[in-house]
């Protein structure tokens, strides 16, 4: 198994990617939302 | 001269894969397939406070993880180091302690107390899948005084808790990624559920009649369960708790059916024989864990029938 560090520029672009992913996600599974 | 190397060693398993997002089913499972553990600050802190991140990477089992795996060097300037602890040092965990985040947390705190002679203190503000203790980082002082360390779910409490006003990336700095840990799915021992298709075709027999538990309610496990019934066409219960180490006691105690949490949470518990894991969102399977099956063969069993032979390994391909 391997596990992998990011620095914060690439954690960064992590999150870039993965907020708008959620967004278009959370809503197609029919999750509540406050 | 001129920069300083603080080495701050943390341990935890992960596992980082390329999945290949080629279908939309696929695509919607890889993004619960771990939780990642971060370490970000209160935007507005100068980055230099902790310099850039400089990773090193090792490769361990999840036998182990609970030795030093991971090496951050952070850079810090002469000037910079002088300033920074300027006072104690918030570490904002925003889950229970002795979790999959709580322990990492703890060992980064005492590496960098020893490196720094800093003042670290931990505090645990756990409730509404990590929201309360985001929100206790996003109204601290920018000052490098408080740092947070939690899971992805702070890339989905912006969709889940929209009220919140919360945005990672205008609200936090970002410093390093700690590590991954595969979400893993489990059931108690003695659980009718053979595989993950038998679970899936039982739940297909009779909707609503299982349960899923997990930490609380919008944290990864929670989705990843949700994204489970949506990808396998099941109606499942969720059954929120305060927590894994509760949820893991009503696992064993057959008030839920099965489980979403961290192969961190699962894996001593497997080894016991107590519970089963059936899945782990690995690409790889996990020696640790003989009765899970990685990733790639969840497609597959939300897709073929229980009990339907496989004739050669085309016939086994994920067909979504």
């Amino acid at each position: 198994m391997t596990m992998m560090l990011l620095p914060a520029d690439a954690l960064r672009a992590r999150i870039e990617v993965e907020v708008p992913r959620w967004k278009q996600i959370i809503p197609d599974i029919g999750l509540k939302v406050e | 001269m001129g920069m300083r190397r603080v080495r701050v060693i943390v341990g935890s398993p992960g596992t980082e894969s390329a999945w290949s997002a080629s279908c939309s089913r696929r695509r919607l499972f890889s993004s619960s397939r771990h939780f990642a553990i971060s370490i970000l600050t209160r935007n507005g802190d100068h980055r230099s406070h902790l310099g850039e991140g400089v990773a090193e990477c090792a490769c361990r089992d999840l036998a182990a993880h609970v030795v030093a795996i991971v090496v951050i060097a952070v850079l810090v300037t002469p000037a910079v180091a002088q300033e920074w602890p300027s006072g104690t040092v918030r570490v904002v965990v925003p889950y229970a302690a002795g979790g999959p985040v709580d322990v990492p947390a703890r060992l980064l705190i005492e590496r960098l107390a020893a490196q720094t002679k800093g003042v670290f203190i931990l505090e645990n503000r756990p409730g509404a899948g990590g929201s309360i203790g985001l929100q206790a980082v996003v109204q601290a002082a920018p000052d490098g005084g408080t740092l947070l360390l939690t899971t992805s779910s702070v890339t989905m409490v912006p969709t889940i808790y929209p009220k919140l006003a919360f945005d990672p990336l205008r609200d936090l700095t970002s410093i390093s990624l700690v590590t991954e840990v595969p979400i893993s799915l489990a059931v108690r021992a003695a659980s009718p559920f053979r595989d993950l298709a038998d679970l899936i075709a039982r739940a297909k027999a009779e909707p609503g009649k299982y349960t899923f538990g997990s930490g609380g309610v919008g944290t990864g496990n929670h989705l990843a369960g949700e994204l489970l019934k949506k990808l396998a066409g099941i109606d499942l219960l969720h059954v929120p708790f305060r927590g894994v180490a509760p949820a893991l006691t009503a696992l064993y105690a057959g008030d839920i059916d099965m489980l979403f949490a961290s192969t961190v949470e699962t894996v001593s518990h497997a080894r016991d024989r107590r519970i089963r894991v059936l899945g782990v969102g690995s690409p790889q399977p996990i020696p640790e864990l003989p009765d899970s099956r990685p990733s790639a063969t969840w497609c597959r069993a939300m897709s073929r029938p229980t009990g339907t032979a496989c004739s050669g390994r085309a016939a086994c391909r994920p067909a979504c």
